[in-house]
């Protein structure tokens, strides 16, 4: 492939991208429409290709909003005057529109929207209805309007046969199929894949942090402008996808050795659904920053933009970061002056302007970095007490498992007493757990009651609340009732996320360094990467 | 010379820069400094325009005209005096434009009735701190700006706030109106009154009975709006409060004049016998006036009451005395300010003995004068007129001493048993 | 060691750099102009386009056919082509039970009044688009449109009454 035919194909995969982009910027009264889960789905279902049954419910969907609208066939209402995307939303949405208007094709319950077709029914859950929202914006955003409006004419303009519903989605189906077929980068990644297998010699198994860091310097000097490889970050994450997708096939060869369960690999093609859920399991360890931005727990602000950021390498790597801890640390570190520089040379700046960039170096060394990783545990650690506080002040139990997780090697005994039944005359009377909880609730400060150690603890929950001044801590903790179910989920994903710093952290201590050193590594990786970025970046002289 | 019209916003002074008659067929507009955008109150201005709703076509005889403003007015219908205002100036070819110069200029808030009566507003002082810039401004280039705002219980600021903005009376005039009558005389105005209406307004002389409070009200030669800066013409001032009746309590008289331009307030002390020296040194107690009320005095203890007042503005000619409710008998305060007559200023006193062996509650009406000619005179001749009436008629005497160009505050105080 | 012909392996490393790829956010990454903008430019009057959709209107076809079929399918009127006055410019047009009509400011003369009637109907449009012969679609916002009429003032110098002034252009009420 010659370097013209490189670059047409970057673009592609940029109008691809930039799609997506605009469908994770796409805002509702200055809120995100969709949240980045969905987005990730849509991401998901468009490399997979796994959009076949997607498209049938969408279409299906895009029949009942036409009998929703107030004129029929204005299907547009239920999807851009609805609000942001979530179920209950659209459940609003459908209720109130089948009061104003109701109609034989449509019925509804709490779960479904049931569309009532000729020949047969078709129900859509309102917990699906915002995915399919967003595939449809994603179509018309990336297809356009007018082409996709006119083959949905047919399920629009009047209440469908089942076959014209199939038949709309086939054709859906056939134009995000060419689409994607001129925009995925599909052999741009089959290079790389290549690439990189070949420099491991085709064994994962070797891949270090100075394997991935010799590759940087040999790839990155390519001067080829659209070289994959530019920098050490997207190095970085190569490699790592590649072990992850070899262990993901060992998986898959496992399980079709040990299960037959029927998989067939024929021609070499992966089930696309396999495939998805593959991709699930690889990414599950960047599940809980996105849990995060879901409801309920997107009402309260665990982690600012910031905190998030800072966490993507290190989650994105999942367990490979522990195999790879200095790869990530790099990446953390030297990502953001080599893409500085990157933007640079897009604004065509000097060659001394890059060369002051190369100078400044980095804004953080590894020590830093280690400490910021430090405060972020901190501060899960605030928000995991802050949340023990509102749970405690809206009475709910959950605070006593919180309690427990937070302080396990505190002394509890004294809250065992308020445990055991409770004797009242000749008769055994064994406490509801609902009234113990509440016991609890009241009790919980009082030392006299819980012992000086878990009233301390809640002392210091207190103090973490009324410390914090974030959405979903500012408020008064008593207020807060209709958020606890997002401050359990949430504190679950916080102390998973605390957990996966705390084993990168320990894991980081045990590593031999260069120079027996953080500041002997550092030094030393700064000269490495200076040179690098001076070749890569430098004028040619 | 033509006059400048400013609307009053909470959101600062807004300049009517130019109104200009539009084709019939079109609704009237406001816009802003000449742009095509409209504000969202035009369509209450064409209201306000044209009839059978509104009042300028009626006044003025054309439809729809056009409304240039420096900034935007946003809500509510505290501009159509303004407005009404700045139509009858355009009438007569007397509105300035923003780059005339000017030596009077209207700053005016209120709602304006079918019959030109001015209601009520909210939001008076925001819109006044909101000018502050702009008294300052007036000031400076020695243009003489009068502010009117509707007339009511409640809502003319008090004393300290205008004396804060610096509405001194002479330079910056604060009047509170209840219809167009004052501006149309004051500005020789053609009358902008329906003609069936006129006849209604001809008796009209006397516009305080018409319930006009003119609070900073000039004397009948100072009543044209020039130039002047004679300090003795800002201390013939005068301002006037609603009283409000409330029980036994002291209550102000309706339109007391207070000489506000230059901080001249009525208050009253009780001189309570000492436990050790009776009423030989009395102690002092001055009554804490309860907004525009003084509690009530018990009798039991009380050696006399003391009248002050309290100039903080240029130094005044000033006494009191007090006027028994009941059969119109004065009782005199010491004499001194009228033997030896000079001016004064700060806190004054006049002490008047009570009575002896009161045995019953009475009403007093406590009267403090102020005057930049020395009282004596007056007095002498108001006592003398007197002698001769079986009970001194208070509205006669009042009016008297206002024709000798005499300020006077007066409070009616109870003594009870 | 792995089978580089994996195709298993190669496929699912595919499927991860690609996702890798496309959802990466790049601050450099040409703006593409999502659906619900142009349906909020389209329907909603309190919308204030950003400078790229106006820019991508004027330069990209496909996006003015889209947002035209949109506004096709939802218009409360559509005011065709009129026949010229004797100046050869548009002084009034009529259709689907409104009229709009254009007169000049007396007051200020660079200035032109539009007036807006319903003549026997009660909706109330909120935006008005003129398709200039060139197909280039203007919008303007309706925002006091009451008791069955509104009054706007245009500048001489704005684009869109140049396009009601044309004769080849139509309007749409929305």
């Amino acid at each position: 492939m010659g370097s013209e035919e490189l670059l047409l194909e970057a673009g592609k995969s940029e109008e691809l991208a930039a799609a997506l982009h605009t469908l994770s910027e796409t805002e509702v009264n200055g809120e995100p429409k969709y949240t980045p889960a969905i987005c990730r789905e849509i991401g998901k279902m468009i490399v997979c290709r796994t959009y076949a049954t997607p498209l049938l419910e969408l279409c299906h969907l895009i029949a009942a909003a036409s009998q929703l609208s107030g004129p029929k066939g204005r299907y547009e209402y239920f999807f851009w005057d609805s609000g942001l995307a979530r179920s209950g939303s659209f459940y609003a949405y459908c209720k109130q529109n089948l009061i104003a208007r109701p109609t034989d094709s449509l019925s509804l319950n709490q779960q479904a929207l049931t569309l009532h077709l000729n020949d047969t029914n078709f129900a859509i859950q309102f917990g699906r209805m915002p995915v399919l929202s967003a595939l449809l914006e994603f179509l018309l955003t990336s297809i356009g309007y007018s082409e996709l409006d006119e083959t949905l004419q047919a399920v629009t303009r009047k209440i469908p046969k089942k076959q014209e519903v199939s038949a709309c989605a086939n054709e859906l189906s056939r134009q995000l199929y060419a689409y994607l077929k001129d925009h995925l980068p599909t052999a741009q990644s089959q290079r790389k894949y290549r690439q990189i297998l070949a420099y491991c010699e085709n064994d994962v198994s070797t891949i270090t942090d100075p394997l991935i860091l010799d590759f940087w310097q040999d790839a990155s000097r390519e001067t080829d402008k659209s070289s994959d490889f530019k920098t050490f970050e997207s190095v970085t994450l190569g490699f790592i996808r590649l072990i992850q997708a070899v262990e993901g096939a060992e998986d898959l060869a496992a399980l079709r050795h040990t299960a037959s369960i029927g998989l067939d690999r024929d021609a070499g093609e992966i089930d696309p659904n396999m495939l998805s859920q593959t991709l699930d399991t690889v990414q599950e360890t960047l599940s809980p920053l996105l849990k995060l931005a879901e409801e309920p727990m997107a009402q309260i602000k665990f982690l600012n933009k910031l905190e998030a950021q800072n966490l993507e390498h290190l989650l994105n790597a999942g367990t490979l970061a522990l195999r790879l801890p200095l790869s990530i640390l790099r990446c953390n570190v030297f990502a953001k002056p080599q893409a500085r520089l990157t933007q640079a040379l897009r604004a065509k700046a000097s060659p001394k302007d890059l060369q002051a960039i190369i100078a400044a170096g980095p804004e953080e060394t590894y020590q830093d970095r280690q400490i910021a990783y430090q405060n972020l545990i901190a501060q899960i650690q605030r928000s995991l007490y802050a949340s023990l506080y509102a749970l405690s002040q809206n009475r709910r139990r959950e605070a006593i498992s919180l309690l427990l997780k937070l302080a396990p090697g505190i002394d509890f005994t004294p809250l065992g007493t308020h445990l055991i039944d409770r004797e009242i005359g000749d008769n055994v009377v064994t406490l509801q757990q609902s009234t113990i909880a509440d016991h609890f609730m009241t009790i919980l400060k009082d030392e006299n009651e819980v012992g000086a150690d878990i009233a301390e603890v809640m002392s210091q929950a207190e103090t973490a609340y009324k410390g914090m001044s974030r959405k979903g801590f500012k408020e008064a903790a008593h207020t807060q009732s209709d958020r606890s179910e997002a401050y359990i989920e949430g504190a679950n994903l916080l102390f998973e996320i605390s957990q996966d710093i705390e084993a990168y952290l320990e894991r980081l201590e045990g590593l031999p360094l260069a120079g027996n050193g953080w500041q002997a590594q550092f030094s030393h990786d700064r000269a490495t990467f200076s040179t690098q970025f001076s070749h890569i970046y430098g004028s040619p002289s | 010379m033509n006059v400048r019209i400013y609307i009053a916003t909470t959101e600062g002074p807004v300049e009517v820069q130019r109104i200009t008659k539009e084709d019939p067929d079109v609704r009237s507009v406001v816009c802003v400094n000449g742009t095509a955008k409209a504000l969202p109150i035009s369509r209450d201005y064409d209201a306000f325009v044209k009839e059978p709703t509104g009042v300028i076509q009626r006044s003025f005889g054309h439809p729809a005209y056009r409304m240039d403003v420096s900034a935007p007015i946003t809500s509510g219908n505290s501009w159509q005096l303004g407005a009404f205002v700045a139509h009858a100036f355009h009438a007569e070819d007397r509105l300035a434009g923003p780059e005339d110069n000017v030596d009077n200029a209207l700053w005016l808030t209120g709602e304006l009735d079918r019959d030109l009566n001015v209601r009520p507003v909210d939001h008076i002082k925001d819109k006044l701190i909101a000018s502050r810039d702009l008294f300052t401004k007036m000031r400076e280039d020695d243009v003489r700006l009068f502010c009117f705002i509707p007339g009511g219980p409640g809502l003319v600021p008090e004393d300290e706030f205008l004396e804060e903005l610096t509405i001194d009376g002479d330079l910056l005039r604060l009047e509170s109106i209840v219809d167009m009558h004052r501006i149309v005389r004051r500005f020789d105005l053609n009358d902008p009154y329906p003609i069936e209406e006129e006849e209604d307004t001809e008796d009209d002389d006397d516009l305080d009975e018409e319930g006009v409070i003119d609070l900073y009200k000039q004397q009948d030669t100072d009543a044209a709006p020039i130039k002047d800066h004679s300090l003795l013409k800002a201390l013939l001032l005068a301002g006037a409060i609603i009283a409000m009746l409330v029980g036994l309590y002291l209550q102000f008289e309706d339109n007391i004049r207070a000489l506000r331009a230059n901080g001249l307030q009525l208050g009253i002390s009780e001189l309570r016998a000492h436990p050790d020296t009776g009423c030989n040194a009395p102690e002092k107690l001055p009554l804490v006036r309860d907004g525009n009320s003084f509690p009530s005095s018990a009798l039991d203890g009380l050696c006399a009451l003391e009248i002050t007042l309290n100039n903080r503005g240029t130094p005044t000619y000033m006494w009191a005395f007090a006027q028994r409710i009941e059969d119109g008998h004065f009782l005199l305060a010491d004499r001194e300010s009228l033997v030896e007559p000079k001016r004064q200023k700060g806190l004054i006193g006049w002490r008047i003995v009570l009575p002896k062996r009161l045995n019953k509650s009475i009403d007093y009406r406590l009267v403090a004068l102020a005057s930049n000619a020395p009282l004596g005179d007056a007095i002498n001749r108001m006592l003398r007129r007197s002698l001769s009436e079986e009970k001194p008629d208070w509205q006669t005497l009042k009016a008297q001493l206002e024709e000798e160009d005499i300020t006077v505050l007066s409070a009616l105080h109870s003594l009870e048993k | 060691m792995i089978d580089p012909s994996d195709k298993e392996a190669e496929a699912l490393f595919i499927a991860l750099d690609t996702l890798d790829q496309i959802s990466r956010p790049d601050p450099d990454l040409p703006r593409k102009i999502g659906f619900n903008e142009l349906y909020a430019y389209a329907n909603d009057p309190d919308h204030s386009p950003a400078s790229d959709l106006i820019a991508a209107l004027s330069t990209s076809l496909d996006l003015r056919r889209d947002l035209k079929r949109l506004l096709d399918k939802q218009a409360l009127a559509h005011l065709p082509r009129v026949a010229a006055a004797s100046s050869g410019e548009v002084t009034e047009r009529e259709g689907d039970g409104f009229t709009l009509r254009l007169k000049p400011s007396k007051a200020q003369e660079d200035q032109v009044y539009l007036l807006i009637q319903a003549l026997d109907r009660d909706d109330s449009p909120r935006l008005l688009f003129v398709e200039d012969e060139d197909a280039t679609l203007h919008r303007l916002v309706i925002d006091d449109f009451l008791e069955g009429e509104a009054q706007i003032l245009l500048n001489l110098q704005d684009g869109i009454l140049k396009a009601l002034r044309n004769v080849k252009s139509s309007v749409i009420l929305r």
